[in-house]
Order: C-alpha cells, then sequence, then structure tokens
C-alpha cells in the first residue's frame, strides 16, 4: 500500500511538471515518464493475478505496447513534421499561476475524494491527472497542445480503470486502445492538414479559417 | 431472432466493405441496389417493433426500445440513400466532388450505420461506448469530406471536443464499476449490491457531462453548429435524426442502472431537467443570430434534444411516450428540413441568410417542402410535434410550474430565430432590371435540372408523410 501511494504522489507531481514543462518535447517526455509509473502501479496492483489471468497479462503487454511505445512514438514524430519539438509552449496563464491552479486543483479533489469516501490514492491521482488535463486543454495556445492535453486526460482515465481492471473484458480494452489509438492519428492529421493552410498552430489563428 | 441481431450489424458492415472493394466507375450504379437493400432491413425491423419481439444475446438486446432505434436507422438509411443518389450525381455533374469521393463518402457513412447500430443494440454500456467512440471516428472523415480549409477546422474541433467528452464519459463508467455496480449490462443490474452511494452519483454526471457532449448539452456544446455547417446534407441528417437522440439513448441507459442502485429516480431527474433548461437558454439565444440554413438547422435539433431530456427527466408514462414519439417525428422531419436546404445548397451554392433570395420563386418544389418542413419541426398545431410539445409542456408544469415557463420560453425563442432567419430568404425580392432578370431566369432554366427532378423530392415527401403519420403512434403506444 505504501508504495501505491508513493507511486501516487510521484505521478502527481509528473502532472504538474507536465504542466509547466516549457518546451513541448519536454511534456512528451514528462508524459512517458507517467505512463511508466502507471504501469508500475499496474504491474504492483495486479501481478499477484498474472499467473492465473491471462487477460491481465495481455491487458498489461497492451498498455506498454500501446501507450509507452506507439503513442509517444506517434506524437514525437508528429512533432517533428510540424517543427513543434523545440518549440517553447504558449499558455494564457503563466506557468506561475498554473501552479497555484494547480495547488487549488489539488486541494479540490482531495477534498471530493474525501466527500465521496473514497480512500484509494490511485482514484485522487487519477482524478487529479484528469482535472489537469482539462487545465491544460484550456491553458494551451496551440493545437498540439490540445492533442497532449488529451493523452494526459487518457492518462487520468487509465489510471482510474487500473483499479476496476479484473471487471473489464479484454475486447473492451481492445476496443478502447483502438479509438484511443484512431483518435489520436485523427486529431495529428487534422493538426498538420491545418498548419498547411496558416503555417501556424497557435488556437487563435484558426479563426483565419473558421467559417 | 439471434440471426436478426446480427442481420443489422453484419449487413451496413458488409456494405462497407462492398464499397471498399468496388471499382469506382460501379459505385454510381450500385447505390440504388443497396437503397433496396436497406429497405427491405427497415421493413423487417419495422415489423419485429410492431409485433412486440424480444430477442437477447450475450451481447446484444433487441426490444421495443433498441428495435426504435434500428428501425429510425435503417429507415432514414433507404430514405437517405435514396436521396444521395441524385444528390451526388449532381454535385460530380458540376465538379464538386470526384467518383472516389463518392465511394469514400459510400465506405465511411456505411461504418458510420454499423457504428450506430452496435451502439443502440448493445447491452453493455462499455460496448456502446466503444461504438460511440467509433461514430465519432467516421464521421470526422464524412466532415471533412470536401476538403475545404473550413471544413478541415470544423474537423479539428469536432474530433477534439467529442473525443474529450466522450472520454470524461468513460471515466464515469469506469468510477460507476469502482462504486460497486455490479455490471454495465442495464439489464442485469444487482439493485442489492452494496454501493458507494455518493460516488455512484458522481459517476452519473461525468458520464452525462461526457456523452452529453454528443447529444450537444451544454457546456460542451460548440461543435455541432459548425460540423453542421460542413458535412454533406445526408449526414447532417443522419446527425440530428439518429446520432444525437442515440447518445441521449445511452445516458438514459445509465440513468436507468443508476436509479436502480440508488433505489430513487430524483437526483438523476433533476440533473436531466437541469441541463435541458439550461441548454434551452443558451440555444434559444444563440439559434437568433444564426446566418447558414444548415446552423440554424442544427439549433434546432439541440432544442428537440433537450425537449427529448426533459421528457426523459419528467419520467412519468405519458412524458415516456410522448418521448417516443418526439423522437420518431422529429427523426423524419429533421431528415426532410435538411434534404431540402441541401436540395436549396446544391442550386444556390450558398446556405447563408443573406445570399439566398427568391427561393419560391427559382426552387418552388424544393422551397415549398423546406417551408412545410419548418412548420412542422417548430411544432405548429398540424404536426405530431406540437401534441408532444405540449403534453411534455403540461407533464413538466404537473412536476414544477416553473420547468414549464422555461420550457415554454425555449420553444418560443427558438421559434422566433427560426422564423426570423428562414422568413428572410423566402420575402425577400431580388430587386433588378428586366434583362439582368430575362438573362438571369434563361441561366436558371438549364441549371434548375433538380427542380424538375422528383428523385431528389419523393424520400423528402415520403419523409414528411412518415412524419405526420407518427401521430397516429398516439393511438397504438
Amino acid at each position: 500500500m505504501e508504495d501505491i501511494q508513493i507511486l501516487a504522489f510521484l505521478i502527481i507531481v509528473s502532472s504538474i511538471v507536465i504542466a509547466i514543462a516549457s518546451h513541448y518535447s519536454s511534456f512528451l517526455r514528462m508524459y512517458v515518464a507517467q505512463v511508466f509509473l502507471m504501469l508500475i502501479a499496474f504491474y504492483l496492483l495486479h501481478a499477484a493475478h498474472f499467473a492465473d489471468d491471462m487477460v491481465l497479462v495481455a491487458s498489461f503487454w497492451l498498455a506498454i505496447a500501446v501507450r509507452l511505445i506507439l503513442i509517444p512514438a506517434l506524437m514525437y514524430r508528429s512533432l517533428k513534421r510540424i517543427g513543434g519539438n523545440l518549440v517553447e509552449r504558449k499558455f494564457h496563464l503563466s506557468p506561475f499561476y498554473g501552479l497555484l491552479v494547480q495547488a487549488i486543483i489539488l486541494v479540490g479533489v482531495f477534498l471530493l475524494t474525501k466527500k465521496l469516501e473514497v480512500a484509494d490514492p490511485l482514484f485522487m491521482a487519477g482524478l487529479f491527472v484528469l482535472f489537469n488535463g482539462l487545465y491544460n486543454f484550456l491553458n494551451h495556445r496551440k493545437l498540439i497542445g490540445d492533442i497532449l492535453s488529451f493523452l494526459v486526460i487518457e492518462n487520468g482515465v487509465f489510471l482510474v480503470s487500473l483499479l476496476v481492471l479484473e471487471h473489464l473484458p479484454i475486447y473492451i480494452e481492445f476496443g478502447i486502445i483502438i479509438d484511443i489509438l484512431m483518435s489520436i492519428a485523427i486529431m495529428l492529421i487534422s493538426t498538420a492538414n491545418i498548419k498547411n493552410i496558416v503555417w501556424t498552430t497557435e488556437l487563435e489563428d484558426l479563426s483565419y479559417i473558421k467559417d | 431472432m439471434e440471426l436478426s441481431s446480427m442481420a443489422f450489424l453484419l449487413l451496413p458492415l458488409v456494405m462497407a466493405l462492398v464499397w471498399l472493394l468496388t471499382p469506382t466507375k460501379l459505385s454510381k450504379k450500385l447505390i440504388g441496389f443497396f437503397t433496396v437493400i436497406y429497405l427491405i432491413i427497415a421493413g423487417v425491423s419495422c415489423y419485429l417493433w410492431f409485433a412486440g419481439v424480444q430477442s437477447e444475446t450475450y451481447f446484444f438486446l433487441l426490444n421495443e426500445h433498441t428495435l426504435v432505434f434500428v428501425s429510425l436507422i435503417f429507415l432514414l438509411s433507404f430514405l437517405i440513400s435514396w436521396y444521395a443518389r441524385k444528390y451526388f450525381s449532381t454535385e460530380i455533374k458540376h465538379n464538386a466532388i470526384s467518383e472516389s469521393k463518392l465511394k469514400e463518402y459510400l465506405t465511411y457513412s456505411n461504418l458510420f450505420i454499423f457504428s450506430m447500430v452496435f451502439a443502440a443494440i448493445s447491452k453493455n454500456l462499455m460496448l456502446s461506448w466503444v461504438a460511440l467512440e467509433a461514430t465519432t471516428i467516421f464521421t470526422t472523415f464524412l466532415i471533412s469530406f470536401y476538403g475545404k480549409n473550413t471544413s478541415r477546422e470544423a474537423a479539428w474541433k469536432y474530433v477534439i471536443i467529442c473525443g474529450i467528452g466522450l472520454t470524461i464519459g468513460l471515466l464515469g463508467l469506469f468510477m460507476l464499476i469502482y462504486a460497486g455496480v455490479n455490471t454495465l449490462d442495464y439489464t442485469a443490474i444487482d439493485a442489492l449490491a452494496p454501493v458507494n452511494m455518493h460516488l455512484i452519483k458522481f459517476a452519473f454526471l461525468f458520464v452525462f457531462i461526457g456523452v452529453g457532449t454528443k447529444v450537444w448539452f451544454f457546456p460542451l456544446n460548440t461543435w455541432l453548429p459548425d460540423a453542421h455547417g460542413k458535412w454533406s446534407t445526408p449526414i447532417s441528417a443522419f446527425m440530428s435524426s439518429i446520432l444525437l437522440p442515440l447518445a441521449l439513448f445511452f445516458v438514459y441507459n445509465t440513468k436507468s442502472i443508476v436509479d436502480t442502485v440508488l433505489g430513487d429516480t430524483t437526483f438523476t431527474s433533476w440533473i436531466f431537467i437541469l441541463f435541458a433548461l439550461a441548454t434551452i437558454v443558451y440555444v434559444g439565444l444563440a439559434s437568433i443570430t444564426q446566418r447558414h440554413m444548415k446552423r440554424a438547422l442544427a439549433y434546432s435539433s439541440s432544442e428537440n434534444m433537450w425537449i427529448l431530456a426533459l421528457a426523459l427527466g419528467l419520467g412519468t408514462p405519458l412524458a415516456m411516450k410522448f418521448f417516443v414519439i418526439h423522437l420518431i417525428g422529429h427523426s423524419f422531419l429533421k431528415s426532410a428540413a435538411f434534404m431540402s436546404v441541401g436540395s436549396i445548397l446544391i442550386n444556390k451554392h450558398t446556405g447563408r441568410f443573406e445570399n439566398l433570395s427568391n427561393i419560391l420563386k427559382d426552387l418552388k418544389v424544393s422551397g415549398v417542402l423546406l417551408i412545410l418542413s419548418l412548420i412542422l419541426l417548430v411544432g405548429l398545431p398540424i404536426g405530431p410535434l406540437f401534441f408532444t410539445e405540449i403534453g411534455i409542456g403540461l407533464e413538466a408544469f404537473k412536476v414544477n410550474p416553473w420547468y414549464a415557463v422555461f420550457f415554454m420560453l425555449g420553444i418560443v425563442l427558438v421559434f422566433a430565430g427560426m422564423l426570423y432567419n428562414f422568413s428572410r430568404i423566402f420575402l425577400v425580392k431580388d430587386e433588378g432590371d428586366e434583362h439582368a432578370n430575362h438573362n438571369h431566369e434563361e441561366a436558371h432554366t438549364s441549371e434548375l435540372l433538380h427542380e424538375k427532378c422528383s428523385a431528389i423530392h419523393m424520400p423528402i415527401i415520403v419523409c414528411l408523410i412518415l412524419g405526420v403519420l407518427t401521430s397516429l403512434l398516439f393511438f397504438v403506444l
């Protein structure tokens, strides 16, 4: 249980670092670190059942293949293609005020989980990562930031799903993974298409092509 | 009966595969053949519904609720395919799209139909969620179908907002399981299982707001007008008539799970009513300022979704009866309205109100059909929607008079918006000298092949007739 608490704390810290990372490449690196921590949590929660539950083992390897390897590779390649890997992130709120907002989110999530009578630290971490992702989504000024925020939101959902994994049949997990992959692929294609039109990935420049 | 479930699912999937493998030259010729197949399947599903047939497998359920959606999906697939055949022929003739683009449309639209049927008949909410996400993916390709810059922006907005919304909904489903709900199969809930009541309510809120994105509930509702403005007309008709109510059906199934474990409907009903009334205020005010025909109809779709949500929130037997009739009536009438607008769009090459005039003079048939569709849609007292809106309003008044006040306010605002916007295109006269008018008339005669062709108008007329005949369901249900 202590291991899980430490992991939950580290995941929360990784979310905070993600939110204030200065470049999209560092955002992506912290995202990979966060996924790695979540996979450790997956292992710690379910390793005891690996021997007699092949579905859990399959889910574990599926999560490694897609979340840890495929999605970051896809994102990094796309970032390089649209020239976003070395670009500084632009925010509506500066990182200093962003930290204050995240502190408020953290306190809010803590109070919420107390009110909901949920003691699991991973649940609280999952909720925090989700709300953090939503905050990132609203705070970004670039298209690519929206996709990265979507990935962080997905991480929050994945973390909560670890707590109910034994109730999820493999075909549902498979369906969810495919849906996520395809959504991300479409978002990346759309971003590249839009960049070809307005030669920028600034969200406010979308108004030039809006109807 | 298990075969019926598989047939309903496999047919659109097989058709998508056929379109993918068919040579481009054959695409236009095969549309008619597949339109007939849709009619046959629609007939089978309608027969099963009227006969009260029930069938349950491990994954799927066919009952009076799911068969309504299946019947509507295939009936509208038939009518919209019938319309699309001539619509896209004209677009190809005018070089708006190529034949390979038509093939692309047919493939994605059949995959879209497959995912809608899957979402409708799945018993497990997780599987329904996967199907709803699949509809988002396939319709994103259909939004950017014309390849215009504005459609790419609309596709971007759509996939991001709906992606985030559905992800939030997925978290809500996980939280339901974590709270102690024994299964997400809404036919097999154990009402006596110990659950965390607070977490259940919180989870329902997540599902409602998240999946409510697809229903166009406030606050995640900015994507629909942009998307409708860019979708091809057949897809706009599908989205408004079927997909939005299907997402609402998903939320309703979640409601039934939550009501069973809570042992009380107060919380979920209150959430439905609160969001319905919040959306009406927003939609009513926003509908007056619309500049594009399809965007105005998108706001009308939202109005009808909150009417349906209000009926579900009220939950009385009469409200549920009006829900079914309003759902069916709206599906046909909205399809008719979109198809009429499409007919005008393809002739006038614009959907903006300020650029449209002389509709009744230039496009008599399409103009009259649009007027009829709008009259029936806004709930004037010759169509079924008038009676359902009055009925739902009265049920709302019985529960709380203030609900009825907001309800009527919303209806009046949307009615005013539709009247203001659409009257401009029928009443405005294009002033010009006689010579210019004469040349204008000559040029128009050759272009108005559309107006003389019944293939584009018959589906609209059938939709209108079916919409009016929905009133007969008052006596059947």
